[in-house]
């Protein structure tokens, strides 16, 4: 695994696994395949699983916040799950704790869809 | 006590980020600097170099940006790190960033402005001026642990 894994879950639902550094370097990309995804395959509820994201500058954020709008648009969801407490304790920093819903597990911000 | 320090210059180029995140992860380690001092110093810095890629050389051609450089300095004395970028872009001054907006950010009228208001969050001082036609950002972080 590289920076980014998709799994499309059907019924517009996907899993997006991050992985690694999201800086200025490797974000416009990570946004770029994603937003290629969600269109190509009419995903409207998106999980972002960031277990394995180590650290997140602010370009990591912008893209979480086109992921979300983009969803919107779609009258869809974008949920946020396994976050390490580093890359959460900027979250708070920035308050966008109160923008996204974040979850502990996969599973629960799955099953959130309903 | 002896002050600590390093320096080091990186290309002016967004692909330099990540180098100078492990230039600076590598001694700030060796110097004793962990955890959340550590995350903090590493991403005010991050941010600091990009404002300058993104906003400083946004005008300047190839030839410009190809002959320039960053330079950075990190200075250690008891329990303050000091962090010093130069770069001889277009200045920029991070007080002149307006804090971020979620609404407008959301709307997709602004993109950003998490950076700067990230690297004032995060270190205890931010100064910057400009002298002799170099942008002089200097971050001031003191250490918890």
């Amino acid at each position: 695994m590289q920076h980014l894994e998709v799994k499309n879950l059907g019924n517009g639902k996907a899993v997006a696994l991050l992985a690694g550094r999201l800086d200025v370097a490797i974000s416009g990309e990570i946004e770029e395949k994603l937003m290629e995804f969600i269109d190509k395959e009419d995903i409207h509820n998106l999980v972002l699983n960031m277990d394995q994201v180590e650290y997140m500058s602010s370009s990591g954020f912008r893209v979480a916040i086109a992921l979300l709008r983009r969803l919107k648009d779609k009258n869809g969801l974008l949920k946020i799950c396994n976050l390490r407490p580093a890359v959460r304790r900027i979250f708070d920093v920035i308050e966008l704790t109160t923008l996204f819903e974040i979850y502990d597990s996969e599973e629960e911000a799955i099953k959130s869809f309903g | 006590m002896a002050i600590q320090m390093i320096r080091e210059t990186f290309g002016v180029d967004i692909q330099e980020i990540p180098r100078i995140k492990v230039f600076l992860e590598k001694n700030l380690v060796q110097w004793g600097v962990r955890e959340n001092d550590l995350y903090d110093i590493l991403l005010a810095c991050d941010e600091a170099a990009t404002n300058i890629v993104m906003h400083a050389y946004r005008h300047a051609d190839e030839a410009k940006k190809n002959s320039d450089s960053i330079m950075l300095t990190v200075k250690k004395k008891r329990n303050v790190v000091e962090v010093i970028l130069k770069d001889e872009g277009e200045s920029f001054d991070p007080d002149s960033t307006p804090a971020p907006d979620m609404k407008l950010n959301l709307a997709g009228l602004r993109k950003g402005g998490f950076g700067v208001y990230l690297m004032k969050s995060l270190m205890n001082r931010i100064r910057y001026r400009c002298q002799d036609g170099r942008n002089i950002t200097v971050m001031l972080k003191v250490l918890s642990s």
